[in-house]
């Protein structure tokens, strides 16, 4: 049977402004370019050599056993301070060992119920969770254990070039790669409306609603005035659009709409930029290429981007330097080319307050947390806020 | 008494001399051994232990700082994707599919968050292979492009760009990965790749552009880059804003099935809705010239096909029974209807 592969251009239509709500200026509107996928069969097979003794490409790629196993030194140690997260027996993510009394880090969003961590030496133990820090999507757990390897941080900043390896609970490490930018904030991408605005006296005036976005599926029509969002009123164009990018792609706002005499409330589902410019979810679509994303894979106040290849459940661990220090936590798999982890200098100064329970999970954050790692992930404190403070209808 | 400690100092110095000769020419065989182990390692083989990747490791960072300031991002258009400078005077590599067409305005950003301003030059979409060129007058920071056609399976690269677009504040992006499959029009490697990547470069251990980033499949062991070779090979060409071949599956048609071994040109089916339908060729219909040119086979039809511009009207003379039948073709684009 032949696979059908998809060969794909790389051309990345980030229309910039064009039909978004206006927050960035609006550039030449050029007719949306046809896009570019195509199908073919075999894709790039074609091009490797085939015949007796050839080497197959699988024997020379960049993370082969034999490259990891260059590792083994550097991960002996870190490894130990490694552990599995279990949820219901089964493997979500990877959690690092912090403090000797039982105390381990890993990725909130990712955890479920009945969570358990199985240590390198074999053991499998109960965790419960003593601490959720929702910005950088970390949770404390605690195993009831003694005299336990805590991970050793490196002190030293990462430089673009590093060589890094993320060691799972083996002799060799789950994964290698090279840190591909220094550490910098990742911003949560924004709720899009769909809707062009010009001021006008009695408030922000639709120009213009884009086909099939959040707008025109509430029946947001041109000419309204849209006079307030979850009970937060907008008398200027800037301050809609300041609060409406507060919000997440999927997050629901309440609108306070007139349409010439009347005034009415609608619903609308926000979009993201790219359903909005790119129908086909081209650079959405082609991150996904090559493997399942994190949930949360965005919204951190700073990251260090590495092209190590994770799962969203190999995060949660450490990344060690060739030294087998930790220069940081895996957070999250965020894209085809990259993977994130939070710095340890943005990890180390929250450990002491996620064990004291300054951060623990109250019933209702625990249930989020625990039933649902989606909700988690789209509900930031800036949308809670909005939803706390608005009087929705 | 004075002699004999004369005699000393110079026996201690003699020795000191010695060793310290010893030492220099003992860490200078270390260092060698080591180059040599890693030029080895980076030509296609694996690393053994901490101190092999040590050592690639300090020579990945000194490279990275010596290719981030040749790496641009480029917006055409509405389109983002990335490029190299080649030159002092400011040739940027790019793909075809960013550039578009020859004479476009371009703003490129350099890798600081300067903006200067460009345009695109000659496009090989076949290979999908483009140039432009700052127009900004200044000196840039270049880079030299090497030989394509030498790279071995399992040589180490490193490739950057702007993965996703350019977002300031951040740097060129740097990946790592190996050659995994090397051809006259296409190298294939494991350096991840994604959209706003494309035109990007791909650099050898010397830090040579090597390639240029185009296209990708679903694995993340197929990452396309178009080889340097073919820029060097049609440099005049593109310098010079011409613009040739097609994308796969998008170039100029008619829209006519034939045997290619059989002794004549004869239509075995005619696609509906395609250009030679509405022209009104039949099947049966035996062609005997293109544009004034005398068809011999298919193979000979469909390279005078290739030759035209999507719009082009074409006379067709086709024998269909006793009767010689001219029409008039216009040439279609693949991908369009």
């Amino acid at each position: 049977m032949k696979a059908i592969l998809i060969k794909h251009w790389l051309c990345l239509f980030l229309f910039l402004g064009v039909l978004l709500l206006p927050s960035a200026p609006v550039y030449s509107a050029e007719p949306f370019l046809q896009q570019e996928l195509e199908i073919q069969e075999g894709g790039s097979r074609r091009f490797f050599r085939r015949g007796q003794g050839a080497r197959r490409p699988s024997d020379f790629v960049r993370d082969t056993r034999d490259v990891r196993s260059a590792f083994t030194s550097v991960v002996s140690q870190p490894r130990k301070s490694t552990v599995e997260v279990l949820s219901e027996r089964e493997r979500i993510a990877l959690g690092t060992i912090v403090d000797e009394n039982g105390y381990i880090l890993t990725k909130a969003s990712q955890l479920g119920d009945d969570l358990q961590c199985r240590l390198s030496d074999g053991r499998r133990l109960d965790a419960t969770i003593v601490g959720i820090h929702h910005s950088t999507d970390l949770a404390m757990l605690k195993i009831e254990d003694k005299n336990l390897p805590a991970i050793q941080w490196s002190s030293a900043s990462t430089e673009v070039g590093s060589i890094l390896a993320t060691p799972g609970l083996n002799t060799i490490p789950e994964s290698i790669g090279v840190a591909s930018v220094v550490p910098r904030q990742i911003h949560a991408p924004s709720g899009i409306l769909g809707i062009l605005l010009e001021q006008d006296d009695k408030g922000p005036r639709i120009q213009q609603v884009v086909p099939d976005s959040g707008a025109a599926n509430a029946g947001l029509r041109v000419d309204d005035i849209v006079l307030g969002v979850n009970g937060v009123g907008t008398r200027r164009r800037e301050e809609l659009i300041s609060i409406i990018q507060g919000f997440n792609p999927g997050d629901q706002v309440y609108l306070r709409v007139a349409r010439g005499e009347r005034s009415m409330d609608v619903t609308a589902t926000l979009g993201s930029r790219f359903e909005l410019t790119n129908p086909d979810h081209r650079a959405d679509f082609q991150n996904h290429l090559g493997g399942e994303l994190s949930k949360r894979r965005a919204g951190f106040p700073q990251a260090l981007q590495h092209d190590s290849v994770l799962r969203p459940e190999d995060c949660g661990g450490p990344l060690v330097n060739l030294d087998g220090k930790a220069v940081g936590i895996n957070i999250a798999r965020s894209g085809r080319v990259s993977s994130l982890a939070l710095p340890a200098s943005v990890v180390r100064p929250l450990i002491s307050d996620l064990k004291s329970g300054k951060y623990a999970p109250t019933f209702s954050s625990a249930l989020r947390t625990w039933s649902s790692s989606t909700v988690v992930s789209k509900e930031n404190s800036r949308s809670d806020r909005f939803r706390t403070t608005g009087k929705a209808p | 008494m004075n002699q004999q400690r004369h005699r000393t100092a110079v026996l201690i110095v003699t020795l000191a001399v010695l060793l310290v000769s010893f030492g220099w020419a003992h860490a200078q065989e270390t260092a060698a051994s080591t180059s040599v182990n890693i030029a080895k390692i980076f030509a296609g083989d694996t690393p053994d232990n901490v101190a092999d990747l040590k050592a690639m490791e300090a020579h990945i960072k000194a490279l990275t700082a010596k290719v981030t300031p040749s790496t641009v991002g480029v917006q055409v258009g509405n389109a983002q994707g990335s490029g190299v400078i080649v030159s002092r005077d400011g040739y940027v590599l790019t793909a075809a599919h960013v550039s578009g067409k020859p004479g476009r305005d371009v703003t490129i950003i350099l890798h600081d968050g300067r903006t200067v301003q460009g345009k695109t030059l000659g496009l090989n979409r076949e290979i999908d292979a483009g140039l432009m060129k700052i127009t900004t007058a200044g000196n840039w920071p270049f880079l030299q492009m090497g030989d394509s056609s030498k790279l071995k399976d399992g040589q180490w690269i490193i490739g950057t760009g702007h993965p996703n677009g350019y977002q300031s504040g951040r740097k060129p992006v740097l990946r790592l990965g190996r050659v995994l499959a090397n051809h006259a029009s296409v190298i294939v490697t494991d350096c991840t790749l994604v959209s706003g990547d494309s035109g990007g470069p791909l650099f050898d251990m010397d830090g040579k552009v090597i390639g240029i980033h185009s296209r990708i499949d679903s694995p993340l062991t197929s990452n396309m880059h178009v080889p340097a070779n073919t820029y060097k090979e049609t440099w005049d060409r593109l310098i010079d804003g011409e613009e040739w071949g097609w994308q796969p599956g998008r170039g100029p048609y008619i829209g006519v099935q034939g045997d290619p071994d059989a002794e004549d040109a004869t239509v075995a089916h005619v696609y509906q809705g395609t250009p030679a339908a509405k022209a009104g060729i039949k099947s049966g219909d035996v062609i005997q010239s293109f544009d004034g040119k005398r068809v011999e086979n298919f193979p000979m039809l469909a390279e005078f096909v290739r030759n035209k511009k999507p719009g082009d009207v074409v006379k067709i003379q086709v024998l269909r029974g006793e009767r010689t039948v001219t029409l008039d073709v216009i040439i279609g684009r693949r991908g369009r209807e």
